[in-house]
């Protein structure tokens, strides 16, 4: 976790407002999730377009606001979480301001001596980038129930 | 007086190892031919209200959470964990080292300042 992801969750866990605690909890308790080996699919981390860049999101759809943690892998099932931020103020998918915060996240990134991108070949595979290759257990893109 | 945070943190875990037990009991039950439309036929909601029901717990009763084992045929055993005996999850700290021999190699030039990661999952 990058200083700037712990800095503004500790800024919504001492929160004076009761809402604004419950939304900062729940986000820790979905980072929470993945620490402990939960059940992982797209709903929750999902990486973002194009592939290539390494860029990720960790969703935290409730309680209102929506909120995004930018992150990359260092390695499988190592995740570097760089910041946060309301859905509502990225955007759409390829509005500027969330191409923004994929810099933003890079910068981050670099500031904590890591490489731009996984070494090739390091885990990633591209072109294909498996889920299953950056999250080796427990993980799948998506819930099988059929309709 | 607000709930004090541990417990609303608590509230949210809670939920999300819920959410992953229910859902993956009903993927077992999927192999076995059950669907959306047939949870939805005998939980007496919609099928639309469903996959809304199914996209995550934030709204999930015990109720929900028992219709839905319903469904699948199972039901859920129960078994309490102290936090004593429960693997500890990382903390972020200043003076954290990085494992280097552990990760690629850094890019000429790039700074090496110390922090620590706080995303590895239990294996």
């Amino acid at each position: 976790m990058c200083k700037p992801l712990f800095e503004a969750i500790e800024r919504g866990r001492n929160d004076p407002g009761a809402a604004a605690q419950a939304r900062w909890a729940q986000l820790e308790a979905d980072i929470g999730s993945f620490v402990e080996g939960g059940f992982i699919t797209e709903k929750v981390l999902k990486q973002l377009k194009p592939s290539k860049y390494e860029h990720w999101e960790l969703i935290s759809r409730r309680p209102k606001p929506s909120l995004r943690v930018f992150c990359r892998f260092a390695k499988p099932n190592v995740l570097v979480g760089t910041h946060v931020q309301a859905r509502k103020e990225l955007g759409g998918m390829w509005s500027a301001r969330f191409e923004h915060e994929k810099l933003v996240c890079e910068e981050h990134w670099k500031q904590a001596g890591l490489p731009d991108v996984p070494a090739p070949g390091a885990f990633s595979d591209p072109p294909s980038f498996r889920y299953e290759a950056y999250v080796t257990d427990n993980a799948t893109k998506s819930w099988r129930v059929p309709a | 007086m607000n709930r004090p945070y541990e417990m609303t943190m608590f509230a949210a875990r809670n939920r999300n190892v819920v959410y992953e037990i229910v859902m993956k009991a009903l993927e077992k039950a999927a192999e076995r031919g059950l669907t959306r439309k047939e949870i939805a036929r005998m939980m007496g909601r919609s099928p639309s209200q469903i996959s809304t029901t199914l996209s995550g717990p934030s709204n999930w009763t015990l109720d929900t959470v028992s219709d839905l084992l319903r469904s699948a045929k199972a039901t859920m055993d129960y078994r309490v964990i102290f936090d004593e005996d429960r693997p500890k999850a990382n903390e972020f700290h200043e003076d954290g080292q990085v494992d280097a021999a552990a990760l690629p190699p850094p890019e000429s030039g790039s700074s090496a300042k110390t922090f620590k990661f706080e995303l590895e999952r239990v294996q």
